[in-house]
């Protein structure tokens, strides 16, 4: 007796079921119980099916019957699950034991089910089973592979075998003959052509098939690389070749049918052989002199006749006017009777058929004559036969499309066929003739030609001259005797480089022949004298000369006698260099009138300048800013005509510089605001192209000139509305981008007809304008010039009463922020100006004055001196620390000046000169002579002071990178921060009210900025404009030109969020700055 | 060795490197078989020429070259051919390591020419498992290292692999010691 506890027992049967007396299942083994634990305490017939043994029909199964038997049991929830086991009874607790295991149909259900090899006893197979059924199941998988592999190789092997065996009846198929034969000439292979021969001929011997390869074995060698031989077999010629197979002991015998080669071969010779005939007879014909070319046609006919053998050959030529043909030339073989005389003037009616067949080019052939009908006399037979002509053909000889005659062949002693190389090789020797004949009418023709040119020549209105190489004259015509004035018999041997040549000539002719002798032609002039000893001016057209074996053997001139255009030439050269002469001082005229305007003007706005830092009632105030007003206008004038005649002497340099274009554009729109402004006008800037490089590359000043010229037309010509402009990039190609500034305006416009004259110089639309607006009708020609010097255009386009565009396109280089130019700081330290002497050169009394005035106002000492020649005095006699010197003055110049001073070894002190006419690229021509530095004339305070301070600073000088000690700031020379002057022209002397004025301005801007800001915060626009409206007047009248345009932009109130914010920053900085400049002004 | 393994280094080949290495792999040792039968046996030597001559094809040692046929084999081969085989060891990596011994015995069973290793568990631990390997083959210690980096991979786990030759036969016995990292 066995007895296991349950541990054991679940081991060893882990899907055991036990079932009560009730049928309800009491117990499960582990694994069971894992699958499906629900069907505990369930009804064994309620859930399970007895599969095997299959029950009676319609009886359930009484299991306690069904010991003693395999059983399969399935699972009624679970249809695809079946235990296989055995049922046992137990006795002493009358229940039934299901002992089994899961009978799975694939591995994959143990997966579905998650069961592993752990849920099944060890004992239990069916794991493995599975197991081993997945293996087979995967052998199957790579049999199945196996046998599509061996199916594709399958296939592979019979397209293989196709192809061998296509392969293998190439040779078959092949038409020539192979063989292969061993050593002993057995035939080893032979395809069908080769076994199709049966006699073959070798060596002129016969043989049959089998014992000729037998005998041509002996003559083979197997060590021989390459062997032939070629045979006659059945009618036909082969060639062989015999390749050695030394490893098999055999020879390949490759064989070509040959016959037709053969047969060409021999036609050919017959070719040659015509070839030579045709040869002979043409090269008879090259070259032949026309007094020989009868005897040689005569010749060629008996040539031509002996090879077609013929009895008779001729020529005859067609008279289609009297419509008879003549007999011209004959040969006749020894014994045939000529018929030349009375073949002559023959009617055409006599054979027309002949005619006939001429006219259309065809030849006309008679093989047999006898064959003709018998017709009678008048017959063409009736005429042949009388001559004894038994076969006939005659070609016709065509040229330019007109029948002109034919040669003609006569069998006489026997028929002959005329084959047809001989047909045409009759062909061609007609067309030999032809041109022989054609030859012999066209030379003389040229003759006839030659001698008309000749009369030409010798009478016509141009000198021909020919000389040999040593110039001596060969032939002059009439007309080069009359122009020479010598006879032709003085001339010819004489030479013409002596007779008429004067020694400049020679050298002239020298070179002309050295041209000549290189095989070059051309055109020149010469002076001549004739024999009269008058001077002529000829027109020579010369060449070289060659004789017929190329070489050179002189020159031919063609001469014309050009004496009278010379002089008219002389004459309007004359004139032409006095019209430019005339313009020359013109502009000589311009350029010193502006010099000499521009230096008293320098005196006069130093002196205004200087009169300014006085104190000044209103009246006084306001005749000082007409005057400066006026000075500004006549410096305008004075630069605008300097830089035309500069343009004009082509001597205005352009600065090729890196810029940047919104810094230009924000320049002109501060300088030009207030003038739009005063007007009442609006002036905007609508488009900038954010496309636009930020840096570009040319000249900004000359761009800022050209641009401040048009805007101030704009806003000059326009009473009401606004001056717009714009930026836009047009196009772009690698570096450069091509830019097109428009300015717009709505003003008074022009007409049409002005449009045109608009670039004219001192143009204006008319004398009123001038009257009304003033200027002097140069800058638009200035524009114009500058423009096109950048390599640009101008256009305008205008509508009278409704406003003008000027548009402004350049193309410009693109730059970077490292091409754009280091500023200096705009400060100066004007103490070291105290107590230095400076000497100031300069003629010009007013000019002295502004320099000292300046100068003696940072305490520095004055020397003056209005020469050269005094300013070395001045040098000599005192310890002078800078000298000012003016270039241009009476008695000694500042250049010759300095030269002295300078080789007086005084070295230390800096020069620094003075000039009017300053261009671009004169420091060099100064700093050679000697100086330090310039000042272009009229300068201002700052420039003076810049300088001065830069040459008296010693330690800068010598070392340029010392930070300076104590600066003082001075006014930017271009922009100011702000500008009193309005302030004082409106309470001229009462200081008092304009302390007033800047202190109320320092509590209210502070005030009224921090307002604005809390709006901005607050999104509040109308209370942004409400600020910005009582802003405005405060910040005009102390002249805060630079944020004037954002007070008027942030009044109106169409900005964007961030533009306003910029606005408002920008605004905010500049008063600070204005603020704490105004706590120390001293008014 | 059975051709299963043959296959598989051809498949590897193919699959990884090209068809023209594995004909260049073939003509190194003048192989003239075209297909691998799986469940046959062949020459133990023809399975060392192979790894041999396909690591000079590809330029990689016969170390690597057996590394990477062992993950190979679970993670394609194993996977692709006896899926659920594969699982019906275990439902985890730590599952299927204790059930390895006793797997590999039933798979013996099946395999009757089999020369088949040995594997025991030598130590289980919460976060370890080591597993020593013997056969009677030398130089296939880096094909089973494989394997478990394959079975690593296949069940998805995080685990580092130490393995420890046995000093009397390090080409032939090892203790591999699994960690979960």
């Amino acid at each position: 007796m066995i007895s296991f506890n349950f541990e054991q027992f679940n081991d060893i049967f882990p899907f055991y079921m036990l079932i009560g007396k009730d049928l309800k299942i009491t117990a499960l083994g582990k694994s069971l119980k894992k699958l499906y634990p629900e069907i505990l305490h369930q009804s064994f017939p309620e859930i399970f099916q007895v599969k095997i043994p299959v029950p009676a029909k319609e009886q359930s199964a009484d299991i306690f019957k069904l010991t003693h038997q395999m059983v399969i049991l399935n699972y009624t929830e679970d249809p695809l699950f079946d235990l296989r086991g055995q049922f046992e009874v137990i006795s002493a607790s009358e229940q039934l034991l299901f002992i089994g295991t899961p009978w799975f149909k694939s591995i994959e259900e143990l997966t579905e089910k998650s069961l592993t090899i752990h849920d099944f006893a060890n004992h239990d197979p069916s794991f493995d089973l599975l197991h081993s059924l997945k293996n087979q199941e995967t052998i199957s998988q790579d049999l199945k592979k196996v046998l599509e592999t061996l199916k594709k190789q399958k296939n592979e092997l019979k397209k293989a075998s196709k192809e061998i065996e296509e392969t293998a009846l190439f040779p078959l198929q092949n038409p020539d003959p192979l063989v292969r034969i061993d050593t002993h000439g057995s035939i080893l292979l032979a395809n069908p052509s080769a076994s199709k021969l049966i006699s073959y001929t070798y060596k002129n011997r016969h043989y049959p098939h089998k014992e000729f390869w037998k005998t041509i074995s002996k003559e083979l060698q197997l060590n021989e690389e390459k062997q032939s031989f070629e045979i006659e077999a059945d009618g036909k010629v082969y060639s062989f070749i015999v390749i050695p197979i030394i490893e098999n002991n055999y020879f390949n015998i490759y064989g070509r049918d040959i016959t037709p080669s053969v047969d060409a071969d021999l036609a050919l010779k017959k070719e040659v052989e015509l070839q030579n005939i045709l040869i002979d007879i043409s090269s008879k014909y090259i070259n032949i002199e026309l007094e020989h070319v009868d005897q040689a046609i005569q010749k060629s006919l008996e040539a031509l006749g002996e090879f077609v053998q013929a009895d008779r050959a001729y020529i005859f030529d067609y008279d289609f006017s009297n419509e008879t043909t003549s007999n011209t030339f004959e040969w006749c073989r020894a014994g045939i009777r000529p018929e030349i005389d009375q073949l002559q003037q023959i009617p055409l009616a006599y054979f027309p058929q002949w005619v006939e067949k001429h006219a259309k080019g065809e030849p006309f052939y008679i093989p047999d004559v006898s064959l003709l009908p018998d017709e009678g006399p008048d017959s063409l037979r009736g005429i042949l036969e009388p001559q004894g002509v038994k076969s006939l053909i005659t070609l016709p000889m065509i040229r330019n499309h007109k029948l002109i005659g034919f040669i003609g062949f006569d069998a006489v002693l026997k028929t002959h066929e005329f084959e047809e190389k001989e047909r045409k090789l009759l062909f061609l020797f007609t067309q030999m003739i032809l041109n022989i004949t054609e030859r012999k009418d066209s030379e003389r023709h040229l003759k006839i030609q030659e001698e008309k040119y000749r009369n030409i020549i010798t009478n016509m209105n141009l000198g021909i001259l020919e000389v040999d190489n040593h110039e001596n004259i060969l032939y002059a015509n009439k007309r080069f005797c009359e122009m020479a004035g010598y006879s032709l018999k003085e001339l010819h041997g004489g030479k013409a480089t002596d007779l008429l040549l004067e020694k400049k000539g020679h050298q002239l002719l020298e070179e002309k022949r050295n041209l000549r002798n290189q095989g070059i032609s051309d055109n020149f002039e010469i002076s001549v004298k004739n024999k009269a000893g008058e001077k002529k001016w000829w027109f020579v057209s010369g060449s070289p000369n060659y004789n017929d074996d190329g070489e050179l053997i002189g020159s031919l001139g063609i001469h014309l006698d050009i004496t009278s255009q010379k002089e008219l030439e002389k004459e309007l050269i004359q004139a032409k260099e006095d019209a430019e002469a005339s313009t020359r001082a013109k502009e000589l005229f311009l350029a010193n009138m502006s010099h000499e305007i521009r230096t008293p003007m320098n005196a006069i706005t130093g002196m205004i300048n200087q009169l300014r830092k006085t104190v000044l009632d209103s009246d006084q105030t306001f005749y000082l800013n007409t005057i400066n007003s006026a000075a500004d206008n006549l410096l305008i004038i004075i630069n605008d005509i300097l830089d035309l005649s500069k343009i004009e002497a082509g001597k205005l340099s352009l600065e090729e510089i890196g810029f940047e274009p919104h810094h230009v554009l924000t320049r002109v729109m501060q300088v030009m605001g207030h003038k739009a402004e005063e007007k009442g006008i609006k002036f905007t800037n609508s488009t900038f192209d954010s496309q636009i490089s930020n840096v570009l590359i040319g000249d900004p000043y000359r761009l800022n000139q050209i641009l401040l010229n048009l805007i101030s037309n704009a806003i000059k010509f326009t009473e009401k509305g606004n001056v717009d402009i714009t930026f836009e990039l047009i196009s772009e190609q690698d570096d450069i981008q091509n830019i097109k500034i428009g300015i717009s305006d709505t003003g008074i416009g022009m007409e049409e007809e002005f449009v045109k004259n608009l670039f004219k110089k001192f143009h204006q639309e008319d004398s009123s304008i001038t009257r009304k607006f003033g200027g002097t009708g140069l800058g638009m020609s200035i524009c114009k010039e500058l423009v096109e010097l950048m390599g640009g255009k101008i256009t305008v386009s205008s509508v009278k009463n409704q406003g003008t565009s000027v548009f402004v396109l350049l193309p410009l280089l693109k730059g970077k922020a490292e091409n754009l130019p280091t500023t200096k700081p705009n400060t100066v330290d004007t103490s070291i100006l105290k107590d230095k002497l400076i000497l100031v050169t300069d003629d010009n009394d007013m000019n002295r004055l502004v320099a000292s005035t300046i100068l003696s106002n940072y305490g520095a000492k004055i020397l003056e001196a209005d020469n050269g020649i005094k300013a070395i005095d001045q040098v000599e006699k005192f310890p002078v620390d800078l000298i000012l010197m003016d270039i241009q003055m009476p008695m000694l110049d500042g250049l010759k000046a300095t030269k002295i001073i300078r080789q007086k070894e005084i070295t230390e002190i800096p020069i620094i000169a003075l000039t009017a006419f300053a261009l671009k690229g004169d420091d060099v021509k100064f700093l050679d002579q000697g100086m330090n530095d310039y000042l272009a004339k009229p300068f201002d305070e700052y420039q003076l002071l810049e300088t001065t301070c830069k040459w008296l600073d010693n330690d800068l000088r010598n070392d340029k990178d010392k930070a300076e000690s104590i600066n003082k700031k001075l006014p930017d020379s271009t922009e100011k921060l702000y500008d009193l002057e309005k302030l004082k022209a409106l309470s001229p002397g009462n200081k008092l009210f304009q302390q007033k004025m800047i202190d109320l301005f320092k509590t209210l801007s502070s005030s009224s900025m921090q307002e604005i800001k809390d709006a901005y915060k607050s999104s509040n626009r109308e209370q942004i404009k409400k600020i910005a409206h009582r802003m405005k007047p405060s910040i005009s009248s102390l002249g805060i030109t630079s944020i004037q345009q954002d007070i008027r932009k942030l009044e109106e109130g169409n900005m964007s969020d961030e533009n306003i914010q910029k606005s408002i920053n920008k605004i905010d900085k500049v008063i600070e700055e204005v603020n704490q400049e105004l706590e120390h002004i001293q008014l | 060795m059975y051709g299963i393994v043959n296959k598989a280094i051809e498949d590897l080949i193919i699959t990884q490197y090209g068809e023209e290495s594995w004909d260049n792999t073939k003509e190194q040792i003048n192989l003239d078989i075209d297909f691998f039968l799986i469940n046959q046996v062949y020459d133990d030597q023809l399975t060392f020429q192979l790894i041999e001559a396909a690591g000079n094809v590809i330029g990689k040692s016969q170390n690597e070259l057996l590394k990477e046929l062992g993950i190979w084999w679970i993670v394609k081969l194993s996977k692709e051919r006896y899926g659920s085989l594969m699982t019906t060891g275990g439902q985890d990596l730590r599952e299927f390591l204790i059930n390895l011994p006793a797997f590999h015995t039933r798979v013996m069973m099946i395999y009757p020419k089999i020369q088949t290793p040995e594997f025991a568990i030598t130590s289980i631990s919460r976060n370890n498992i080591q597993l020593l390997y013997k056969s009677k083959r030398a130089g296939l210690v880096n094909f089973v290292y494989g394997m478990l980096i394959g079975l690593a991979k296949l069940f998805s786990s995080q685990v580092k692999i130490n393995i420890t030759p046995d000093p009397f036969h390090p080409e032939r016995s090892a203790l591999f010691d699994i960690l979960w990292i």
